[in-house]
C-alpha cells in the first residue's frame, strides 16, 4: 500500500494540499524511502543546510559531483524538482536551489526524534480475539460487497460509538464506477467493472476502495486529504499491529478512524475509559501490500471445488460469495451451506460478454480453491473458458474505407506509408493495388493524396 | 481517379469468412452484401448488413453446440 500511496501522493496531489502533506511526518518519511539512492542522498544534504543552495556552475552544488557524474547529479535534482520538493529560482542575482520549509523542518524534526507517535501502552480493556476481529471485518466487508451485488440492502454502517458522519458508501462506489444509478427507478446497478472488482483479490479489492476515497476528499478539498495519507501510511509504515488510543487522535484523525472503522479495517473496542482501535486482518492485507500482504496474513480459507465435468461446489454460508459464483455458474442447487452449479456455455460467455476477462475467471476459481481439492483446477475446465472467450472474439469488424484504382505505384506505396504512419491502416494488397483505412482517417488521406497526386504531376 | 467505398472491414478465421461467402451466394442478388473480397481471412460489406451478418454468424455457432440437458428436456417431452 505504501507505494500505491506514494504514487497517488506524486501523480495526484498538487498545489496547496501537497503542501499540507509535507508536514505530515508519516508522509515525509514515506517519500524518503521512495526516492531513487541518488536523489535521496541529494535530498538529506540539502536538508541539512540553511535550505537554499546557489547552483550552476563552479558553486557549492556544482562541486558535488566529479565531471562524470554532474548529468547524474542534474538529473536526481530535476526529479526532485517535479515532486514540489526542490524549487530553482533566482534569489539575490544568483540561480540557487531551495528546499520546500515545511517538508525540511518536518524531515530535520523527524530524523533527530524518530516517527515517534505516543505510545499506546497495553490497553486495559480485553484485547479482542483473532476471530472476533475476523468477524467485525468479514461483516463489514460483506456488507459493502453485498449491497455492491444486490443494489439493494443496507451498506456497512459506521459503529455508533465514535460519533462520526460515516462514508456515503453507495456515492463511492459509483464514483469509483463499480455502480452506476438507473435514473427512471433510482437504484444501483452494478456495472461491468463491479463485476471485475467482485472477482479481484482482496488486497485490490481494498486499495482500490481506499484509493476512491482518497480521490473524493482530494476532490472534495479541504485538510482531510493530507491528515488521512499520513493516518494511512502510519498504519502501513507501523506493518497495522498495534491498537491505537482514540483519545490521542486528533479531530480529523478520528474522522479518518471513524471511516476506517465502517470499512472494516479498524475494530472499536470500547475499554473502562478509553476507546481502543484494533487493526483487523484487512488492515494487514493492506499495509502489507499485495501478494506480500496476503501472504503475511494466513490466508482465508478456499471453498471452491471444481470438477473435470463442470460442476462446482462450493462450501459457504456468505450471500455474497454464492452472488459472485452466480455471475458464471448456473446455481443447479442452493443448501444452507452449500452451492452446487455448473459452468455451461451459456452462464460463462454471459459473464464473458459483461467484459470479464477469462484469466479473471480463472484466476478466482485457482484462488479460492478449497484445501483438499486437488492442487490445479482442471486444465479441461480453464482451457474452455479461455476457449468460449475466443470464440467471442472471432468475428471482427470495422468501419473502414477501402481505396481502388491507384493510378501509380508510388501513389500506392506513399498512401501505404502515410496510413501505417496514422496507424490506421487495416489492410494493404500491392498487387491489386487495394488499401482499407480507418473510417475516421478518410478526410486525412483524402489530402494526403491530392497532395501526392500534384506532387507526382498525375 | 482513386475510388473510395465507405463500409465495413470484417476479419475472422478462413473457415468464418467461408461461411460468410456461401451466405452471401444464398441471398438474392439485390441482397447480397460483399462489396470486395479482400483474401482468405477479410472481406468488405455494405455497412447496413454487418448486423444481420453478425446475427447468422451467431445462429451458426448456436446450431453447432451439443446441449444435453435441453436435449434430454425435449426427449422427456416427448
Amino acid at each position: 500500500m505504501v507505494e500505491g500511496l506514494v504514487s497517488f501522493i506524486t501523480t495526484s496531489v498538487r498545489g496547496e494540499q501537497l503542501e499540507r502533506l509535507f508536514v505530515q511526518p508519516y508522509a515525509v518519511v514515506a517519500i524518503l524511502r521512495s526516492l531513487p539512492p541518488l536523489a535521496r542522498h541529494m535530498l538529506l544534504r540539502l536538508a541539512s543546510t540553511a535550505g537554499t543552495v546557489p547552483a550552476g556552475k563552479r558553486t557549492l552544488a556544482d562541486s558535488w559531483a566529479t565531471s562524470d557524474g554532474s548529468s547524474k547529479l542534474s538529473a536526481a535534482l530535476c526529479e526532485l524538482a517535479e515532486l514540489g520538493l526542490l524549487a530553482k529560482e533566482p534569489h539575490d542575482g544568483q540561480v540557487t536551489y531551495t528546499v520546500n520549509a515545511g517538508f525540511q523542518a518536518q524531515l530535520r524534526r523527524t530524523m533527530c526524534s524518530g516517527c515517534a507517535c505516543p505510545l499506546p501502552g497495553h490497553p486495559a480493556a480485553p484485547v479482542p480475539s483473532a476471530a472476533e476481529l475476523d468477524a467485525y471485518a468479514r461483516r463489514q466487508w460483506e456488507a459493502l460487497l453485498l449491497y455492491l451485488v444486490n443494489g439493494n440492502g443496507t451498506p456497512p454502517m459506521a459503529p455508533p460509538v465514535l460519533h462520526a458522519t460515516p462514508i456515503d458508501i453507495p456515492s463511492l462506489l459509483a464514483a469509483a464506477g463499480l455502480m452506476v444509478k438507473d435514473e427512471c427507478t433510482l437504484e444501483q446497478k452494478i456495472t461491468e467493472h463491479g463485476f471485475q472488482f467482485l472477482l479481484a483479490n482482496l488486497y485490490s479489492q481494498l486499495w482500490s476502495a481506499v484509493r476512491q476515497y482518497l480521490t473524493l476528499l482530494n476532490t472534495a478539498g479541504g485538510a482531510d486529504l493530507a491528515v488521512a495519507i499520513n493516518f494511512l501510511l502510519r498504519l502501513g509504515l507501523q506493518g497495522a499491529a498495534a491498537a491505537m488510543a482514540h483519545s490521542q487522535l486528533d479531530s480529523a484523525e478520528r474522522t479518518i478512524a471513524a471511516h476506517m472503522c465502517q470499512l472494516g479495517l479498524l475494530m472499536p473496542v470500547p475499554g473502562a475509559n478509553e476507546l481502543w482501535l484494533h487493526p483487523t486482518r484487512l488492515a494487514a492485507v493492506l499495509a502489507g501490500g499485495g501478494r506480500a500482504g496476503e501472504a503475511a496474513v494466513a490466508p482465508e480459507e478456499g471453498y471452491v471445488i471444481v470438477e473435470s465435468n463442470f460442476r462446482v461446489y462450493a462450501y459457504t454460508t456468505s450471500a455474497v460469495q454464492v452472488a459472485v459464483l452466480r455471475v458464471f455458474v448456473r446455481c443447479d442447487a442452493l443448501l444452507p451451506n452449500l452451492f452446487v452449479g455448473t459452468i455451461t456455455r451459456e452462464s460463462a460467455t454471459n459473464a464473458l460478454d459483461t467484459g470479464i476477462a477469462a484469466d479473471q475467471v480463472v484466476a478466482f476459481l485457482r484462488q479460492h480453491a478449497h484445501p483438499r481439492a486437488a492442487a490445479k483446477t482442471p486444465t479441461v475446465v480453464t482451457d474452455q473458458i479461455r476457449l468460449w472467450a475466443q470464440e467471442l472474439k472471432r468475428l471482427q469488424e470495422k468501419n473502414a474505407t477501402l481505396y481502388d484504382k491507384f493510378e501509380s505505384k508510388e501513389l500506392y506505396v506513399g498512401a501505404v506509408a502515410h496510413a501505417r504512419q496514422l496507424n490506421a491502416l487495416l489492410y494493404s494488397c500491392e498487387d491489386r493495388r487495394q488499401l482499407v483505412v480507418e473510417s475516421a482517417f478518410h478526410g486525412l488521406m483524402v489530402g494526403h493524396l491530392k497532395e501526392r497526386k500534384q506532387a507526382l504531376g498525375l | 481517379m482513386v475510388q473510395a467505398t465507405h463500409g465495413v472491414l470484417i476479419t475472422g478465421d478462413v473457415v468464418l469468412i467461408e461461411f460468410i461467402r456461401s451466405l452471401n451466394e444464398e441471398q438474392p442478388p439485390k441482397e447480397r452484401f460483399i462489396i470486395k473480397d479482400l483474401g482468405e481471412k477479410n472481406l468488405f460489406i455494405k455497412d447496413k448488413k454487418v448486423e444481420f451478418v453478425q446475427k447468422k454468424v451467431a445462429e451458426w455457432q448456436q446450431s453447432l453446440r451439443f446441449e444435453p440437458k435441453k436435449d434430454q428436456q425435449q426427449q422427456q417431452q416427448q
